[in-house]
């Protein structure tokens, strides 16, 4: 399967689930869509420790410090999986994993090399877990009332994905 | 939860079910949408017969060497940073947990799903040792706040209707009154963020833990889950001891199956893996770990004829299809786990003289055994039971009778044939004596008998 097949089904996945998921080409396209994914005067946590990160939030005014006091955080993310349309969050890399659950909106950057197929290749590459692993699927979701679906109970009630591929 | 099981009153809870229509009617709706959802799932992916049969070897590869398991779990989960507890019935893992909580001086606990907690009664034995214990997912929560226990184990509050949920947050949380799902999870949104920036420990169970990394695996949609295991500096982990899964490549195998047969989904939104505490570099995990490993019946369990039943991964899938569940929700089942899977497991953890009415649960239709993501064969394990029941005399003395009567009439048809003219002579009587739940419910005797019509 060629890599953009792969990032094909995976955004197909990744918006089943109810999170949005764009691609981007190069490093302006990427700081655009950032720019149009956060809404004016929300507060942003970017840990900014890679490139992608630093060129995703240079156009944005609203930085914070800590995600405790943000509104959106927009991150690099550790892996994507096609087969589910995940994306992986993982303690590595001095990463806070709670970032990518307080705020209640989450802007993850997935590299479109870092998507796995299926769960099974996810986890073979995955041979010594760091602490706190979250896959994550869509935004944060309940059925607890009559089951019916009401987004954004503890964690994030969006979820975009941007693929980069550059 | 455990001190007050009501199992024995089967009959008399599952009458007042039936009476309660709201509960009938939030039941029905429930029960009919998560069926559908699971079929739906299902048609999506390709042989699921084989992803079955590939989970219950699995499962039962676990069950066959459990204890090294168990050992090469808590060695790795030791190595990481965790703590590992042994506990071998409920009170000794109340008291473990109680004692980690006071020895830290903690005032409050915020708690993830737990039915393994629900089993052994944890929240009331801390909130007596004066720790407040708050429920963070939205249907623990509610029923928290009602005073009542789970009565499904994916959704607790199954059998509570909108109008039911709003009217009880306006009285408690001091709210206006909404009966808008959104609007109420956005409430309990509220109320519970400032509940875990609080917390000093977080309470969680897990779905799985892994023997090869000693991680711990835990299913939620809400995000609750993610919080108690991380957010505050102290986490305790209470599982049963057979939710060991070999190695983290077995987890895809169950990630395809559990959402599915649970809620319908193709995964949950989150998934978490934890593995030991914090370590030197890391912004995230729990400074400390306790890993409480709960026995409770279940060395027994894998010792005797039915330790099929320790392969469940705890879906829900049996009790939505389930005619008798469907019926009477899982309150009249008198402990923490309801349903097919809830009427084997009760009465082989607590034991034939305090569950024997749950025995009759089951119409035997099977259609928990297709269900079943990793082929648990409830329907043998049910006929078991009854067996059992018999054998230990729990059964009813006239059925017991009677039944050993209608064996030796139909081993000898002059016998069968002379009880036949001599019951229809005496029907009326026979009605009279037996109760109006027994013979009176059943229709007079048809004045040709189906084998004189053969010829």
């Amino acid at each position: 399967m060629s890599r953009q097949e792969l990032v094909a089904i995976f955004m197909e996945k990744a918006a089943l689930a109810a999170a949005g998921a764009v691609q981007v080409t190069d490093s302006e396209a990427l700081t655009g869509a950032v720019r149009l994914l956060v809404h004016e005067g929300k507060t942003v946590y970017c840990p900014a420790i890679t490139g992608l990160e630093q060129a995703a939030v240079r156009d944005l005014a609203t930085r914070v410090e800590t995600y405790g006091e943000a509104d959106v955080t927009v991150e690099e993310v550790l892996a994507g999986i096609a087969e589910t349309g995940s994306i992986v969050c993982a303690s590595v890399e001095g990463r806070a994993v709670q970032a990518s659950l307080l705020p209640s909106h989450h802007v993850a950057l997935l590299p479109a090399g870092k998507i796995y197929a299926t769960l099974e290749d996810f986890f073979a590459s995955l041979k010594a877990p760091p602490t706190n692993v979250a896959i994550i699927t869509g935004p944060s979701r309940t059925a607890d009332i009559e089951l019916t679906l009401a987004i954004g109970v503890h964690g994030p009630e969006r979820l975009d994905v941007v693929v980069t591929s550059f | 939860m455990s001190e007050e099981q009501t199992s024995l009153n089967f009959r008399a809870n599952s009458a007042a079910s039936i009476a309660d229509l709201s509960l009938r009617a939030a039941m029905k709706n429930a029960t009919d949408t998560f069926g559908t959802r699971r079929t739906a799932a299902f048609s999506a992916i390709p042989d699921v017969e084989a992803l079955r049969d590939k989970a219950s070897a699995i499962r039962m590869s676990v069950l066959d060497n459990l204890p090294a398991y168990l050992e090469e779990f808590a060695s790795n989960a030791t190595s990481a940073g965790a703590t590992v507890h042994r506990a071998h019935d409920a009170k000794s893992a109340r008291e473990l947990i109680g004692a980690i909580l006071k020895e830290r001086g903690v005032k409050m606990a915020a708690k993830g799903k737990s039915m393994v907690s629900e089993e052994i009664g944890l929240n009331a034995h801390l909130e007596a040792a004066g720790v407040e214990v708050v429920e963070t997912d939205l249907g623990e929560y509610i029923i928290q706040l009602e005073g009542e226990t789970p009565s499904h184990i994916i959704v607790p509050a199954i059998h509570k209707n909108r109008q039911q949920v709003g009217r009880l947050f306006a009285d408690r949380l001091g709210v206006p009154y909404s009966e808008d799902p959104q609007v109420l999870t956005k409430v309990a949104r509220k109320v519970m963020r400032e509940k875990f920036l609080a917390a000093d420990a977080g309470i969680s169970g897990a779905n799985f833990a892994i023997a090869e990394s000693g991680s711990l695996v835990l299913f939620t949609n809400e995000g609750n889950g993610r919080m108690v295991t991380s957010v505050p500096p102290l986490h305790i982990a209470i599982l049963s001891v057979e939710k060991i899964l070999p190695k983290l490549d077995d987890l895809p195998t169950f990630i395809r199956l559990l959402p599915r047969s649970a809620t319908g989904q193709a995964i949950t939104s989150y998934l978490s893996l934890i593995t030991g505490t914090r370590k030197e570099g890391e912004a995230t995990g729990a400074q400390e770990l306790h890993i409480v490993l709960l026995d409770n019946g279940r060395s027994e369990m894998l010792a005797g004829g039915s330790r099929e039943m320790l392969k469940c991964i705890r879906c829900g899938a049996c009790m939505n299809v389930c005619p008798v569940y469907r019926t009477v929700g899982g309150h009249a089942y008198g402990w923490t786990y309801p349903g097919p899977m809830g009427m084997v497991l009760t009465t082989l953890l607590t034991g034939m003289e305090k569950s024997y009415p749950l025995v009759d649960a089951s119409t035997l239709c099977g259609a928990c055994v297709d269900v079943c993501p990793v082929r648990i064969p409830l329907v043998e394990l049910i006929l078991k039971l009854r067996e059992r029941r018999n054998k230990e005399g729990f059964s009813d003395v006239r059925e017991r009778l009677g039944m050993r009567f209608l064996g030796y009439a139909v081993k000898n048809p002059a016998v069968f044939f002379w009880m036949e003219r001599v019951s229809r002579l005496f029907w009326p009587l026979i009605q009279k004596i037996s109760g109006k739940n027994v013979a009176g419910r059943l229709p007079d005797p048809s004045p040709r008998p189906f084998h004189r019509r053969m010829p």
